[in-house]
């Protein structure tokens, strides 16, 4: 009965803080497998929601997965916003925070170029960065990644584009991520009618699926405010003015032309994928420069990418990848 | 909708609401699975279930359902400041 009451908790690969800024901190996790000379991988998650979902059990890490393959891992981990962040802006975390993280694991890890991975949001976040200060990034990995946000499939984006995006910021500021949340689970209804449950009463006494959907449960609903200029400028020029494939988005006052990503470049989406469909994510073939460009699906939806059984390979596929 | 106050961001609501969320889950599932509990046609909920969200987003894939959608969610910001809503 004990293992039922209990809240489980996250327990992390072994790592420690290597850079901190306000909210931001910069994980450094500590290899577990001795092959050496792999480039350091520097992982950028998204805004929404909290990047330990990469790491949420040990017997399913995605990320103690690429440790494992002897991959060296940096994590960005974005924290939580407060009031003080409203005025954070699109160049703040593209051409500021994530710049000095890059800064720091290049001189951490003592190599001139990193490689970079990006994940949903934080895939945006990875693209526009490595399309603006190429010369530091190596290969660049993309996962669930939206490029063009106005494919016909793309529900969010067409919901989006009626919000009134200025009046949602001017009245809230930041964006609370309780709301953000409950719009995200909106979308999905077998969400708010889900027979998950009813598997669990189907086998009442297997705690192991409890403390699994309890995590599932504490990671879901733990979603970040999102600094208000950053929803302002990422829902109108992205979701609304699809501006990334249209080669009009501006960071600060550089101009995101995603030509300019002549490197190795690996994109990999989720069949399944509701948030973002693998057509928004297949579209970065025809808009980037890049001669060498890998992509494949995996049978599964946003988040089963890296929490599914059907997933298990991918740590193994990437490393693969990134290793030839 | 959720408005967030000094008492909501204690870490004591958040997780009574964490837990209020997954219980009004299952008291609505409970209540929508009641003609069905009684044969455990577990498939066949499945089946209204899938079906059910395959109308649903038929319904938001429309630029109709998709701005009705948008329509509740600027609505219900505007009760908080008016002055802001077209």
């Amino acid at each position: 009965m004990q293992a039922f009451l209990e809240l489980p908790e996250i327990n992390h690969a072994v790592r420690h803080i290597i850079y901190q800024e306000n909210k931001l901190k910069l994980y450094c996790y500590e290899p577990t497998h001795p092959k050496v000379n792999m480039p350091p991988l520097l992982i950028v998650y998204a805004l929404v929601n909290r990047p330990y979902i990469l790491d949420i059990q040990a017997e399913c890490s995605f990320l103690r997965g690429l440790l494992a393959q002897g991959i060296p891992i940096y994590l960005i981990d974005w924290g939580y916003p407060t009031k003080e962040d409203k005025n954070l802006t699109l160049q703040d975390y593209i051409l500021g925070l994530l710049d000095r993280c890059v800064m720091k694991v290049k001189e951490h890890s003592h190599a001139s170029k990193i490689n970079l991975m990006g994940v949903c949001q934080g895939g945006v976040f990875a693209l526009c960065y490595s399309a603006l200060r190429a010369d530091y990034i190596n290969k660049l990995i993309t996962l669930v990644t939206p490029v063009d946000f106005h494919t016909p499939d793309n529900i969010l984006s067409r919901i989006v584009r009626y919000v009134d995006v200025n009046m949602w910021v001017d009245t809230l500021g930041n964006i609370p991520g309780a709301l953000l949340n409950q719009l995200l689970l909106m979308l999905k209804l077998n969400r708010w009618l889900n027979p998950t449950w009813l598997e669990l009463l189907q086998n009442p006494y297997d705690s192991t699926r409890y403390q699994q959907y309890h995590l599932m449960e504490k990671w879901l609903y733990d979603t970040p405010d999102l600094a208000g200029e950053t929803f302002r400028q990422f829902a109108t020029a992205l979701y609304q003015q699809n501006q990334l494939i249209k080669g009009e988005l501006m960071i600060g006052q550089e101009r995101v032309d995603l030509k300019q990503l002549s490197m190795p470049l690996l994109n990999i989406y989720a069949h399944y994928d509701y948030l973002v469909p693998p057509s928004s994510s297949q579209a970065l073939e025809h808009h980037v420069g890049s001669k060498n460009y890998t992509a494949f699906s995996l049978p599964t939806g946003h988040i089963g990418l890296f929490t599914s059984k059907k997933a298990r390979q991918l740590p193994f596929e990437i490393a693969r990848w990134y290793s030839h | 909708m959720f408005y967030h106050t000094p008492f909501t961001q204690q870490p004591c609501f958040i997780q009574l609401q964490q837990l209020s969320q997954i219980y009004a889950q299952v008291v609505i599932q409970l209540f929508s699975m009641a003609p069905f509990f009684s044969k455990y046609n577990y498939e066949l909920y499945k089946q209204w279930v899938s079906t059910m969200e395959r109308h649903y987003y038929e319904f938001l894939s429309q630029d109709e359902g998709a701005k009705w959608f948008a329509d509740q969610i600027n609505a219900t910001l505007c009760l908080f400041k008016p002055a802001n809503c077209k």
